[in-house]
């Protein structure tokens, strides 16, 4: 069985290219319905156990740099991940996006950073 | 069994279905050499008994299909293992489709369909945080 990738060390893409391909973007029409950041499949996996999609499903391509955490949405729900890696190999403008699901919901989240705020003085 | 967690209705989980097997073909090939095709792949997870349910991280699926690899294979799907994970598979929903000479539209939302046909009733998730 492969050893599985570490999930906190993150392939940085350039700036310029991020920038290249945010302006001929644009925006999925589910993701922006949904209010989501990026549009997948929870079930995919591949062959580092990372689950994938295309930086064309995203709502905003800087929003999905390698290194960011974001909202998946999908036909059964909103998924936090982290983005791992663009992978050009298929395409220079439209590269695989690898993501670490997190198992955790949005929801829980939310409530838990709402109660790591100080109390207001 | 494998499993793959769904919207309500059928007809929900055939466009589901179809739709992640063209973005799959779209992205990867499986085989070698003269041998390479396509890959129509349907993410599935194998559900095994124990404490842990693979259930449970579809809390917004309202059901799920589960059935045999070997129900899927008799039904002339190939179940293929894929990467690090031992519980997750791909069926391969269009066999032999080259990126010359893809599978239509049509010929992907037939297979889907065939697949959850195969698959049997949609089952609720006994996970499923929604209303």
């Amino acid at each position: 069985m492969p050893e599985r990738r570490n999930p906190w060390a993150v392939d940085k893409v350039d700036p310029a290219v991020v920038e290249r391909i945010a302006v001929t973007h644009t925006p999925d029409p589910d993701a922006v319905k949904m209010g989501v950041d990026i549009i997948g499949d929870p079930h995919r996996e591949d062959d580092d156990g990372f689950n994938w999609t295309r930086l064309r499903f995203a709502r905003n391509v800087a929003d999905v740099a390698p290194g960011s955490t974001i909202v998946m949405g999908s036909s059964i729900g909103r998924y936090l991940a982290k983005v791992i890696a663009w992978d050009f190999e298929v395409s220079d403008e439209d590269p695989i996006v690898t993501l670490e699901l997190l198992p955790v919901t949005p929801e829980s989240v939310e409530r838990a950073l709402a109660r790591s705020r100080p109390p207001a003085a | 069994m494998v499993i793959r967690a769904t919207l309500a209705t059928r007809a929900e989980a055939v466009a589901d279905i179809a739709k992640d097997a063209r973005v799959s073909a779209d992205t990867y090939v499986v085989g070698q050499g003269d041998e390479v095709e396509l890959l129509y792949g349907v993410s599935v997870f194998a559900r095994r008994p124990g404490p842990r349910d693979v259930l449970e991280r579809f809390v917004e699926a309202p059901a799920y299909l589960e059935v045999t690899v070997g129900v899927v294979r008799a039904a002339g799907f190939s179940v293929l293992p894929t990467g690090a994970n031992p519980d997750h598979f791909d069926v391969q929903l269009v066999s032999g489709r080259t990126e010359s000479q893809p599978a239509s539209e049509q010929d992907v939302a037939a297979a889907a369909a065939r697949l959850v046909r195969v698959a049997g009733d949609l089952l609720p998730n006994p996970f499923y945080a929604g209303s």
